[in-house]
């Protein structure tokens, strides 16, 4: 069923509504919608019949996309009966929210092209199909799949064992990859005097000359501040994982069974982290630095503000790109001393270095319509053809805007053979960079493949954040971490001892309340019946009018709210049926993941203590003052008003401009520095980038906002008797005097409302903090969690994990939470809120 | 002193001192006025007081603001209270009163106006800059382009510099791969057509009022394909937000009617139960609702975002009963007389006198459906699918870098919504106003 329907529903239901007299002079405030509405039939484009469509997630066509666009047009030319959709859904990282809600809702896309270390994840939960049948099948055909060609490490990454029954399939096929090196900037290294002996820059080959070089190259300007950073720990693009694996660290044991993040040697790479940030003048300090780092042609690599860093094989592109005559080498990313020299634990180590490989991969997920053209698809786009007549478009393009091509890294040997083959750089740094690139290749770790993929990622972000931050010492950090995932990973292997029950309870519950509510009714009915006539036919009418409010409580209120309190006390994924688990999700809330729960409630209870004052003052400051007779007040009425009708993303995404911790980029920071800066020596805060100052940004933005507020106090001004103020101006009373006994009072109901639609209100803020915190739920909300909010926690177990039973348990606690304040408010209430016409 | 911990205290303080100079600038001024030059000057004494105060008192900073702003409100009270309103019934001021008054508040809303439109400001004169003025300190606040002549037949970037000591207009004819431009000399006529290259950093740009539209139409370029440069998420905003009015319009003023003109028993207790969804966290909810629209096959259509207002909201619900409560018994009593049933006397009668109150709700309703950002978060996975206002915060992940793009983005979907408010603002304010919200 699509919209041609509902389209036809709703032209014949305004229409019967313009006939009606109401409307005809409101007419103007509809036609227009309506017009348009009509006209978008012309923006759907039917299908050719004969033809599948064929439905590609996670890449994107538009600007700077021909080769895949050759690419694609290829395999259209070759498979005549396919068309190919691109849908730029999450194109670079698939949001894991958007496909999971697909895939659950039965309409995934046919082929989905996945950041290949979420493979694991996804494939635990059974959302792709496995590919070994078709692997083995067309092994010896054209763009055949050949496991030998694929690096090990990328192979891997894309197979996944179920830990539970051992079985080992392949679920996605890798494409791109990319590897980690040091970049670092010869120009300041000749500067600085980092040479060999022949007085080439020297790159750091160790940990501890690498902390040597970082401080040497450190410059500060005469604030204090720095001018340039030699080398920033988890600038670029290593984490905690690199250093770890690079101190034989590892993170999974090898059954799958096992969290060993706590192992010595992470703690140890940690340490190092923390060492070397504390050496720079501490992580606050660099973390301002950073937040001015700005991308493309002001990278600050390019510009020279960072000297080193570790990061990725697409980094040579972008100089390419914008400074393609910046004098930079790559080297092997420092490995500690004792793996360079092969000496006490590494004795026996045969790579000195190593790097991490990630990159993306395709996949089918389950339920996609048409899997063979999907399966055709895949293989065309992993085949070395496919990638020549990639490089071929591409660097045709590149050609045309005067850039030089610099081919991506493969996990296909043979794709990189042919491909830089005939399309690899020639400027002998570009090139000495690429080959280094590949052939590291060889020596790459990866990130463990299992269904905790994604809270191994989040625990290491944190871990890192707290021991950087010297929130916690690395080891309690790290043995936090270890303790959260090791949690997940027991929940999945217990899960068995938990009863199945049936989804339809809370259905049977919820129509068995309707029944009473139904029954209630019907002897209401029988009361009806003994009235007289005339009121018998009235509340027959009555219950027919309010039955679209009675439906919808039954179907959206009542029988949700049924359902989510026995929900949370499920286990329920929505993919596999619902168990049992009696009172763990609570117990998990309240216990081991306390917390999230503790850290997101502080966060709205701050938000709310200090928000929603400074709202009331705000809001009802302006509505007083427009309150009163002056000329030119419908403008200044529109003016305070206007804020608060933006789209909540658009003012989002104002705010994140406006809060830019740069002076030279964020509005509020350029008049901080020229105010409160300049006057004080208060440096601008880095509001959204900093974790103490992430809330106050929040508020501003609301404060923003504050002009909803002022109608309803408007409103309340108005009601005010003027009787009551020509009494008190008769009483001798002053203007404060006034305020405080008149004004005050009668608008206490109004304060009141305010307090409690507030306080739900704050405790349930998501949409503005989701956007400001950039949309991406795989991060930490904020700085060290500073915007983690209750419902954001929830949205985050709800529908990317879908861990539905958890979510509910969450629903229910803030609930519980909001209606304990409302009840508390609401007895408070008599105390202070005066009612006009009752008695005190 | 570096003591920027304590944001709260930091925002305390600001605000304390704005508001006391809010309050003393107005209060110079009815001195002034008045001819009380004593208590003017006292004022500025004061102030000036404040400013010493602030610079050389021997405390932290924060504390010095804290309390100089303080000191400086209480005095600027005291003042008020001792000397000026004493003198203010001495003689007959009430004109200048008046008029002191109209100045004062004219001042304190224009400022405060002036803090709100600030924003918007901004964020329109972003999307209209060039990339080099965005990082710019202090912020370029009028959108400018470097001049451009023709010269030979080429339109030619034109700056000024010195050469030789002689200042001279430079053409720029090719900006090379160092970063320097090679430049030519086209003003004076004497040194006409010398070339050389030079450092940016050494001319100084020719600038001239230009907005720069590109940003607009480089946003819509940039938008997926498949979007039909934003025209698909157009349509399916129009389609929500169409549907939703038609079906919010019906089912609350359909309920609202029950529940304000009709009798019938258990009517309070199930109004109450109306107002007590009010205050339901939509989260609690939100999981079951997303389980049933999925059991009725509706996960990425427009259905789940519409469908609900069909069966009426609380707020909605309640205000349309407050204005049904205002209207006279007697035009329903006199159509009772003439046989009318209660479904015509709802749709002629009682619907025809809604008008305001229904056009505020329509363009509350167009608002909220607009600006709704949720629904399609949680329900809309492809983007033939998606509505506006999701639609850019997917944009924001993609383009979050480029601030003119975005900007464009965000004026282009604002926009409708600003200009619904300024053509309908009376209505929309007027049925809030007239609501109130006591019950």
């Amino acid at each position: 069923m699509s919209w041609p329907e509902s389209q036809v529903i709703g032209i014949y239901l305004s229409m019967s509504i313009f006939r009606s007299r109401v409307f005809r002079k409101y007419l103007y405030l509809l036609s227009l919608p309506l017009l348009f509405f009509i006209m978008s039939g012309c923006f759907s484009h039917p299908l050719p019949p004969g033809k599948i469509k064929l439905v590609v997630w996670g890449m994107q066509l538009g600007e700077e996309s021909e080769g895949l666009q050759a690419r694609i047009d290829a395999f259209e030319k070759m498979h005549p009966n396919i068309v190919v959709s691109v849908l730029s859904m999450g194109a670079g990282s698939m949001d894991p929210q958007k496909l999971m809600t697909a895939i659950v809702g039965h309409v995934p896309p046919d082929v989905i092209h996945q950041d290949r270390f979420t493979i694991g994840d996804w494939a635990s939960r059974g959302t792709f199909v496995p590919l070994d049948q078709y692997i083995s099948r067309d092994k010896n055909k054209i763009y055949g799949v050949k496991k030998k060609n694929y690096y090990s490490a990328c192979w891997k990454e894309a197979t996944y064992t179920n830990p539970k029954t051992g079985e080992k399939h392949v679920y996605a096929i890798p494409d791109g990859t990319d590897d980690r090196a040091l970049f670092y900037n010869k120009t300041l290294f000749r500067k600085a005097g980092i040479v060999d002996g022949k007085g080439n820059p020297d790159p750091p080959k160790s940990w501890e000359q690498l902390m040597k070089d970082s401080i040497k190259l450190t410059k500060f300007n005469p604030d204090g501040t720095y001018d340039r950073i030699g080398f920033i720990p988890n600038y670029g693009n290593s984490w905690l994982y690199l250093y770890c694996w690079q101190n034989n660290g590892y993170f999974m044991s090898p059954n799958g069974r096992r969290c060993t993040m706590n192992d010595p040697a992470n703690v140890q790479a940690l340490q190092y982290m923390v060492k070397i940030y504390d050496a720079l003048g501490g992580v606050t300090r660099v973390d301002t630095f950073q937040s001015g780092f700005q991308p493309n042609e002001l990278d600050p690599f390019l510009t020279g503000k960072v000297a080193m860093k570790v990061d990725g094989s697409w980094v040579p592109e972008g100089i390419a790109r914008y400074k393609p005559d910046l004098d930079f080498g790559v080297a092997p990313a420092p490995v500690p001393y004792d793996r360079l020299h092969h000496i006490g634990r590494f004795k026996n180590e045969k790579e000195t270095y190593i790097t991490w490989a990630g990159g993306f991969s395709y996949a089918i997920p389950i339920g996609a319509e048409h899997k063979e053209a999907a399966w055709e698809f895949i293989k065309w786009m992993t085949s070395p053809q496919a990638a020549l007549l990639n490089s071929e478009a591409t660097k045709q393009y590149d050609a045309t805007k005067g850039r030089m091509y610099v081919p991506a890294l493969s996990a296909n040997r043979e794709v990189n053979k042919v491909v830089f083959a005939a399309y690899g750089p020639q400027v002998p740094r570009y090139k000495k960079a690429m080959n280094l690139f590949v052939r590291m290749m060889d020596h790459a770790r990866f990130r463990p493949v299992t269904f905790v993929g994604q809270r191994l990622w989040d625990e290491q972000v944190r871990a890192m954040d707290d021991a950087t931050h010297h929130l916690k010492s690395p080891q309690k950090a790290l043995n936090d971490a270890t303790r959260v995932v090791q949690h997940e990973l027991n929940k999945v292997f217990f899960i068995n001892r938990y009863p199945v029950i049936p989804v339809a309870v809370p259905i049977v519950l919820s129509s068995i309340m309707a029944l009473i509510l139904l029954s209630m009714v019907i002897w209401r009915l029988i009361l009806v019946a003994r009235l007289r006539t005339l009121g018998r036919s009235e509340a027959v009418a009555a219950y027919f009018f309010i039955s679209p409010w009675v439906l919808g409580f039954l179907i959206f209120t009542i029988g949700p709210m049924i359902a989510s309190f026995y929900f949370s006390f499920c286990d329920y994924d929505v993919l596999h049926p619902a168990r049992w688990v009696g009172l763990n999700n609570y117990s998990e809330l309240f216990g081991s993941d306390g917390y999230y729960l503790r850290v997101s409630l502080y966060n709205a209870f701050y938000v709310a203590i200090i928000g929603i004052p400074l709202g009331i003052v705000t809001s009802l400051s302006i509505a007083m003052l427009l309150n009163t007779k002056v000329k030119g007040m419908s403008f200044y009425r529109t003016a305070f008003y206007l804020p608060s009708i933006v789209p909540v993303v658009a003012s989002a995404v104002l705010w994140i401009w406006i809060l830019n911790g740069d002076p030279h980029r964020g509005l509020l920071n350029a008049v901080w520095k020229v105010t409160l800066d300049a006057w004080f020596g208060w440096a601008p805060p880095g509001w959204l980038g900093a974790a103490d100052w992430a809330k106050p940004a929040v508020i501003l933005q609301g404060l923003w906002g504050a002009g909803s507020g002022m109608i309803l106090w408007l409103a309340g001004l108005q009601g005010v008797p003027q009787h009551l103020y020509e009494a008190a101006d008769i009483d001798g009373a002053g203007q404060w005097n006034k305020f405080r006994n008149v004004t005050l009072p009668m608008l206490s109901p109004y304060i009141f409302f305010n307090l409690i639609m507030g306080t739900i209100g704050a405790l349930q803020q998501f949409d503005n903090v989701y956007v400001l915190m950039g949309g991406d739920l795989s991060q930490p909300a904020g700085p060290v969690d500073s915007l983690l909010m209750p419902v954001l926690y929830l949205f985050k177990n709800a529908f990317q994990y879908f861990k539905m039973g958890y979510a509910s348990a969450i629903a229910w606690a803030l609930f519980v939470i909001i209606l304990a304040l409302t009840v508390i408010q609401l007895k408070l209430a008599p105390r202070w809120v005066y009612y006009e016409g009752q008695q005190k | 002193m570096n003591n920027t911990n304590e944001p709260v205290i930091v925002l305390i303080s600001i605000l304390f001192s704005i508001i006391s100079l809010w309050l003393g600038i107005p209060m110079f001024l009815v001195g002034m006025r008045m001819k009380r030059y004593f208590y003017s000057s006292l004022l500025v004494l004061v102030a000036a007081g404040w400013v010493v105060s602030l610079i050389y008192l021997p405390f932290t900073l924060l504390m010095r603001i804290l309390f100089a702003s303080s000191s400086l409100l209480v005095i600027e009270l005291l003042l008020f209270r001792l000397v000026l309103k004493p003198a203010m019934e001495w003689g007959d001021f009430k004109y200048s009163r008046a008029a002191i008054r109209q100045t004062g508040l004219h001042i304190s809303l224009l400022a405060g106006s002036i803090i709100f439109m600030i924003p918007f400001a901004w964020l329109v004169v972003t999307s209209l800059k060039e990339d080099s003025q965005m990082s710019k300190f202090p912020p370029v606040w009028i959108p400018t382009q470097q001049v451009e002549w023709n010269i030979g037949g080429k339109k030619l970037k034109i700056s000024t510099m010195t050469y030789n000591g002689q200042k001279v207009t430079v053409a720029i004819t090719q900006a090379l791969d160092d970063g320097m431009d090679k430049v030519e000399i086209v003003r004076p006529v004497t040194l006409n057509k010398i070339s050389f290259i030079v450092d940016p950093s050494q001319m100084h740009s020719i600038r001239h009022f230009a907005p720069v539209w590109k940003n607009y139409s480089d946003a819509l370029k940039f938008l997926p394909p498949e979007s039909d440069r934003g025209l698909v998420f157009l349509s399916n905003t129009l389609e929500i937000t169409l549907l939703s009015i038609i079906g919010t319009l019906l089912s609350s003023s359909m309920v609202a009617f029950g529940f304000a003109r009709l009798r019938f028993p258990g009517r309070d207790v199930v109004f109450l139960l109306v107002l007590a969804t009010m205050m339901l966290p939509a989260a609690v909810t939100m999981m079951p609702v997303f389980l049933i629209f999925r059991q009725l096959g509706w996960i990425d259509t427009l259905k789940p975002l519409w469908v609900p207002s069909f069966f009426g909201s609380a707020f909605n619900v309640f205000l349309l009963r407050q204005f049904f409560l205002g209207i006279p018994v007697e035009l329903e009593d006199a159509a009772k007389i003439d046989g009318c049933s209660f479904y015509t006397i709802y749709w002629r009668i009682m619907l025809p006198q809604l008008k305001p109150a229904l056009a505020a709700l329509t363009i509350m309703t167009f608002m909220g459906a607009w600006n709704d950002f949720r629904g399609p978060l949680i329900y809309i996975s492809s983007p033939s699918h998606e509505p506006l206002a999701y639609a850019l915060q997917l944009f924001q992940s993609a383009h979050g870098g480029e601030p003119g793009m975005m900007m464009a983005a965000s004026t282009m979907v604002m926009l409708p919504v600003l200009v619904l408010f300024f053509f309908t603002q009376r209505y929309f304010i007027q049925g809030i106003t007239l609501t109130g919200i006591k019950g």
